[in-house]
């Protein structure tokens, strides 16, 4: 049903009572609901105010998830290099780069030969700071070609 | 729920316009008024005044003029890609309606919706996007897996076997230094 | 366009990792596995987007474990019939299955939603070396161990044990397993 050519006559002299209009702003929000759920007030209002609250409190955990995700990537990104994510960032804000996490996951997917000097610009301020905690750069395997 | 009812798109333009030619995407617009009502009035005024330099100015934008009788004022702006847009302009005078025909103007025809991210490329990255083997040593390529070096535990600190090599290699070191001198040492 | 088909190709690209279990920690090694099972050594990690690796781990039969744990520690098993529970202890269970073991300490310790099924089909467990030939094929990295291996004496070589700095010398009449008493004197 074509709502907006509806909902343009709102001005005009109405047809029908005000609770039509009331009900079908509602029910307008029940769109792929199965059931009664999706065609009447009485029974869907519930489930569309779930949906309202779910629609809310998933705004706020998107954000969270998001953060997690991009903590684990960076995570990722720098163990390739021997460098834990936390300690990538904390070499980062020491050395004052303020990028986000959201910009450090885009370069460490797109961007990986920048993400790498990123990683040797912490280690760097690690090491001049003295945080034990960095791992030592592993010694170069002795690669034999499996002929040894 | 709301990823339905409230649609969400990414930003598109129609075939890069404007990177090279700009072409307006505006194809029709349809004036719809009544002759006589009040509602009226700012849209007729905007034909009597502006209508001509809009013309003049836009000429790949086609003007139909809908004169109905009793019935509300709108501007109906059809696109390029086919979509169709309808702005009621019921009592607006006429310089609201001249801002409503801009924006008509200005509009690429894509649907307005909530945009996921405000940008878009094509060619998202220039030293190329990560693969599993950007990272890694190509010496990878012709070595015999399994291998005993790859595999090997690698401490990040010294054991105690080897301090207490290291330390007798020192206390040797003295040694030699001193000619052999009494340390106690047996080595 | 091709490049693009190439491109997502090449940064899903599934790799396949191998892992010596030898005088490895089970508790200490499921972690590291599941890791690369998962997919979250990759910077493109999304628990829904199936990136994870396969892990072929070989000798499972030589796997360590702390203390008196082969003694201690129990595996947990019902029939789902009336008095079917049982409890075995490892020893016992590593006897009949060599890679039983490690397989039930990943099992557990992967997050027990519906992606671990596909991940405990993409873990292939050998007792020993011997690894078909089609998998052997398909190896592109190995896992680094978590413990080092320890060298028994006779693995030394002469050399290398004269080579090595004695703190003392035995005196020369120096029993050193004198035995026990035969005759109660």
């Amino acid at each position: 049903m074509f709502l907006t050519a509806v909902n343009c006559i709102r001005g005009a002299p109405r047809v029908g009572p005000a609770k039509f209009w009331r009900v079908q702003q509602y029910l307008r929000f029940s769109w792929g609901f199965r059931g009664r759920k999706r065609h009447c007030y009485r029974i869907g209002m519930r489930y569309i105010h779930k949906a309202l609250v779910y629609a809310t409190q998933g705004r706020q955990l998107k954000k969270i998830q998001m953060h997690k995700l991009w903590d684990m990537r960076i995570d990722a990104a720098a163990q390739e290099h021997n460098l834990t994510g936390c300690n990538f960032c904390e070499g980062l804000a020491r050395s004052n780069i303020q990028l986000d996490r959201k910009v450090l996951t885009d370069l460490a997917i797109f961007e990986p030969r920048t993400f790498q000097s990123l990683v040797e610009v912490s280690k760097r301020r690690l090491e001049e700071e003295g945080i034990a905690d960095v791992q030592a750069p592993r010694p170069q395997g002795v690669f034999t070609r499996g002929m040894l | 729920m709301s990823h339905a009812t409230i649609p969400s798109g990414f930003v598109k333009s129609a075939l890069q316009n404007g990177a090279g030619r700009y072409v307006c995407q505006l194809q029709r617009l349809t004036l719809v008024f009544c002759k006589s009502s009040g509602g009226s009035r700012g849209l007729r005024d905007f034909v009597e005044k502006h209508l001509l330099e809009f013309t003049q100015k836009n000429p790949g934008v086609v003007v139909y003029l809908q004169p109905r009788r009793h019935r509300p004022p709108k501007l109906v702006a059809e696109y390029l890609n086919g979509r169709r847009e309808e702005i009621p302009v019921a009592t607006h005078n006429d310089e609201t309606i001249c801002q409503w025909v801009n924006h008509l103007r200005t509009h690429s025809g894509n649907e307005t919706v909530r945009l996921r991210k405000t940008w878009h490329t094509d060619t998202p990255s220039i030293q190329g996007p990560w693969t599993p083997f950007t990272n890694k040593d190509t010496r990878l390529n012709v070595t015999q897996l399994p291998s005993e070096e790859l595999s090997r535990f690698q401490p990040t600190e010294p054991s105690a076997t080897e301090k207490l090599l290291r330390l007798a290699e020192q206390l040797r070191a003295k040694d030699a230094v001193k000619g052999g001198g009494e340390t106690g040492t047996p080595v | 366009m091709a490049q693009h088909r190439v491109q997502q190709w090449a940064t899903f690209a599934r790799m396949w990792w191998l892992y010596d279990a030898r005088w490895q920690c089970p508790f200490q090694s499921a972690p590291v596995i599941i890791r690369h099972l998962q997919g979250l050594h990759k910077p493109i990690y999304h628990p829904l987007s199936d990136v994870g690796d396969h892990v072929v781990v070989i000798n499972t039969e030589h796997i360590a474990m702390e203390g008196d744990l082969w003694r201690n520690w129990r595996h947990f098993h019902h029939t789902g019939y009336p008095g079917g529970f049982s409890a075995t202890r490892v020893w016992k269970v590593h006897e009949a299955d060599p890679t039983k073991v490690l397989h039930k300490q990943i099992y557990s310790t992967v997050k027990g939603n519906l992606l671990r099924r596909p991940i405990m089909a993409r873990l292939h467990l050998y007792p020993d070396d011997n690894v078909p030939e089609d998998i052997l094929k398909n190896i592109t990295g190995q896992i680094r161990q978590l413990r080092e291996v320890p060298k028994r004496l006779d693995e030394y070589t002469q050399d290398e044990r004269d080579a090595f700095p004695r703190l003392f010398e035995w005196p020369a009449d120096y029993v050193p397993n004198p035995g026990k008493k035969t005759v109660k004197s």
